[in-house]
């Protein structure tokens, strides 16, 4: 957290167009987040808790696997 | 921008605006005025911080609420809150230690309040500082 780039990846973009063009502040109404929040986790730049996460994989009725992924190729 | 980052941006703003004058005002560190009259001086100043915190702080309440924009908080700005607290924190103690040898090198009382006060102002700098980067860079 805060050294670099964001490990933990997601899909959101995509499943947001696919629940037919879902916008930003809708998710955000959903999850219970600020729309900003939303934008910051679509571009990597903050990686939600794990109830956030849940919310969110949730709101797109998808496993939280197929929302938020763990970048493996970077090492440590 | 959401409504805290620009909340932060606008207290970082007034403090560096009333403190930075209040500290350029003051003059040379060592040839600090009597307690009294630094005590008229930062009375006057917090007064003033006060008074424009404020106003700034309804003003930016009053331009989101009317721009239809979203005021409440959530966990990403409480954990960019706890971080900034943090490092405010590592700074409020490095000025506390500065206090403590000024007192062992028997600095005067106008002047060991002084570091204080500046150690307060830089911790608080130090933290919305931090917080701005944090909502740019990301968390």
């Amino acid at each position: 957290m805060g050294k670099g780039r964001n490990r933990i990846s997601n899909r959101i973009r995509e499943h947001r167009f696919h629940a037919g063009g879902m916008t930003q502040a809708e998710l955000a109404e959903t999850v219970g987040v600020t729309r900003q929040t939303v934008i910051a986790m679509e571009q990597g730049r903050y990686s939600p808790s794990l109830e956030v996460a849940f919310r969110t994989a949730r709101a797109f009725g998808a496993p939280l696997t197929e929302v938020f992924f763990y970048d493996e190729d970077e090492n440590g | 921008m959401t409504f805290r980052e620009k909340s932060a941006a606008v207290t970082l703003a007034v403090i560096a605006f009333v403190y930075g004058g209040y500290f350029w005002r003051l003059g040379d560190w060592r040839d600090l005025p009597t307690i009294d009259a630094v005590d008229a001086g930062l009375i006057g100043t917090v007064i003033g911080l006060c008074v424009l915190l404020i106003f700034a702080q309804i003003l930016l309440s009053v331009l989101t609420t009317m721009a239809g924009e979203d005021t409440t908080e959530d966990e990403r700005d409480r954990t960019i809150a706890l971080i900034g607290d943090r490092n405010g924190g590592y700074v409020a103690a490095a000025g506390a230690t500065a206090a403590m040898l000024a007192l062992l090198r028997e600095m005067g009382a106008v002047q060991v309040v002084h570091l204080l006060l500046l150690a307060l102002v830089l911790s608080e700098v130090a933290k919305l500082a931090t917080q701005l980067v944090l909502y740019r860079r990301g968390v």
